[in-house]
């Protein structure tokens, strides 16, 4: 049985008063997705294994809200098991460990432990010439998404994982608790027995059967798009069309924003870009969007493994050709979905209509949710077979019946 | 300068969300329009005749934009300039924090 439960109380006791009133079964697993700034979120536990997540938003029958509290609990076989170290060695664990029908992954998409991590990877970076280097001074710090589903994909099993990267993002954010402690850079794996009906989409047409094909229907697609060629290895870019990152986009006219430092010390960098690097799949031609910044960095992090992606690609501005009215045809009706936030930077107080149009009970704005498992279209974001990831505009639909 | 206006104009209205894009005097006279259909004069008319009006209160309120959204569309309006203003009309399919950037980064090149 999976049941859910929502307070607007942010004092943590409190909220877990009004979640435990309700509750008529002893969980075995419990979720907090917590929306809003809240003092001491490890507090919200339960007898049973207990994850706190931050999210960006919350959705009830009531509306969706910035604030809150959002209890996902149930009474399934579920196992937590945790996951630490660089991504080849988190696979391999992974790889070696049970994995049950139904996998939900919870993470932090890119963690810097202290200020002291900054300066040292900052200085690191400076430092090398190599872009190799680069790729692997950045895999201290990110979980690439697609690296991390492939054991899910191998072993035939689903995987949904909520790679969290909050919007304000600072040294030690985001917070994910596991019964009362910080996980830090780790990885959950919420490994269900049971199969649990998952839909995943995104907001693009289907991808195309060729590099040029795909290339067209973007081009068409998005905003202000130019194709582009990027100088890359792994998890780090050096150049756009011969150019660092921020001379390109100064070039190209664009100011986001620009010192780093300051604005992860003061908890202010701003993880959503409206500009991004469309990458196109060696494997499947789908393609995965990297948004970009325009902070003095030698080299730029990619939050996915570039390696199978061309060289060659599409630089573009978000747009959805349609806007609310062509995510409501990509939305199903369900029981608890997962919306990346960008869905609420582009649409503001509109992404209300989509959930008021379609029958969703509950569901959190998180970031860019991904997928291993079979689907039957061709999704845009399929970049490596059955392997679904991108940095924005992904929903995913759980049905608990 | 100009020029440099009209290249403004232009830029914001390559995304395909943006039907007009406009610079007007602080008196409301415009300098510089950039329109995608004659569909939308009315609402551009609309808006001139309200600019004078919201320049004003725009200065004695210390507003760094304005903003309106309709059912079909979001205008912001957002000052250049001691003596300029910006206008942009996109439809509700619009990423509106992306136009934000946008008009932001114009006002820097500018540099007005």
């Amino acid at each position: 049985m999976f049941e859910v439960y929502y307070t607007q109380e942010m004092e943590p006791r409190k909220a877990l008063e009004d979640i435990k009133k309700g509750m008529g079964f002893e969980p075995s697993l419990a979720i907090f997705f917590v929306a809003g700034k809240m003092e001491k979120p490890e507090l919200l536990r339960l007898n049973c294994n207990s994850i706190s997540v931050p999210v960006e938003g919350i959705i009830t029958p009531n509306g969706v809200w910035s604030r809150g509290v959002l209890a996902l609990v149930t009474d399934a076989d579920a196992s937590v098991r945790v996951f630490e170290g660089n991504a080849k060695d988190v696979v391999g664990m992974m790889e070696r460990s049970r994995i049950g029908s139904f996998n939900l992954l919870i993470y932090p998409l890119i963690y810097i432990k202290s200020k002291l991590t900054f300066l040292r990877i900052f200085l690191s970076l400076s430092r090398t010439k190599s872009l190799d280097k680069a790729s692997e001074i950045f895999g201290e710090i990110i979980y690439p998404m697609n690296t991390l589903l492939r054991p899910f994909r191998d072993s035939k099993k689903t995987a949904l994982a909520l790679n969290i990267f909050p919007l304000e993002i600072g040294i030690g954010i985001p917070k994910i608790f596991l019964n009362g402690k910080s996980i830090g850079k780790s990885i959950l794996n919420v490994s269900l027995e049971e199969k649990l009906k998952c839909e995943f989409n995104d907001t693009y047409p289907e991808r195309g059967k060729s590099f040029e094909e795909t290339l067209e229907i973007l081009s068409q697609e998005l905003a202000n798009a130019k194709r582009v060629k990027i100088t890359k290895k792994g998890l780090a870019i050096k150049e756009i069309d011969g150019k660092p990152v921020k001379d390109f986009l100064r070039e190209n006219k664009i100011f986001i924003r620009e010192d780093l430092e300051n604005d992860l010390i003061q908890q202010r960098f701003f993880g959503a870009s409206p500009y991004g690097i469309c990458f196109v799949s060696k494997e499947t031609y789908g393609s995965a969007p990297l948004g970009v910044f325009d902070y003095e960095l030698k080299f730029y992090p990619s939050l996915f493994d570039t390696d199978m992606f061309f060289d060659d690609a599409l630089f573009a501005g978000e747009f959805i050709r349609g806007g609310v009215k062509r995510v409501l045809e990509n939305v199903r009706e369900t029981d608890f979905a997962i919306f990346d936030h960008h869905f609420m930077l582009m649409f503001e107080e509109r992404v209300v209509e989509i959930i008021k149009e379609k029958e969703i009970s509950y569901g959190v704005f998180s970031s860019c949710p991904s997928f291993a498992g079979r689907l039957k279209r061709k999704l845009m974001s399929e970049v490596e077979n059955s392997i679904y990831i991108n940095s924005s505009l992904t929903m995913a639909f759980l049905n608990f019946k | 300068m100009l020029d440099q206006l009209r290249e403004i104009t232009k830029r914001l209205a390559s995304d395909p969300s943006v039907v007009v894009s406009a610079i007007y005097r602080i008196d409301g006279t415009p300098i510089v329009t950039f329109i995608k259909d004659k569909k939308y004069i009315s609402i551009l008319e609309w808006l001139e005749s309200q600019t004078k009006l919201l320049l004003n209160l725009m200065a004695e309120n210390s507003l760094k934009s304005v903003e309106f959204k309709t059912r079909d569309y979001v205008m912001i309006i957002y000052p250049l300039s001691g003596s300029l203003v910006l206008v942009v009309i996109s439809t509700s399919e619009a990423s509106v924090y992306k136009l934000r950037i946008d008009v932001e980064s114009l006002k820097r090149i500018l540099n007005v």
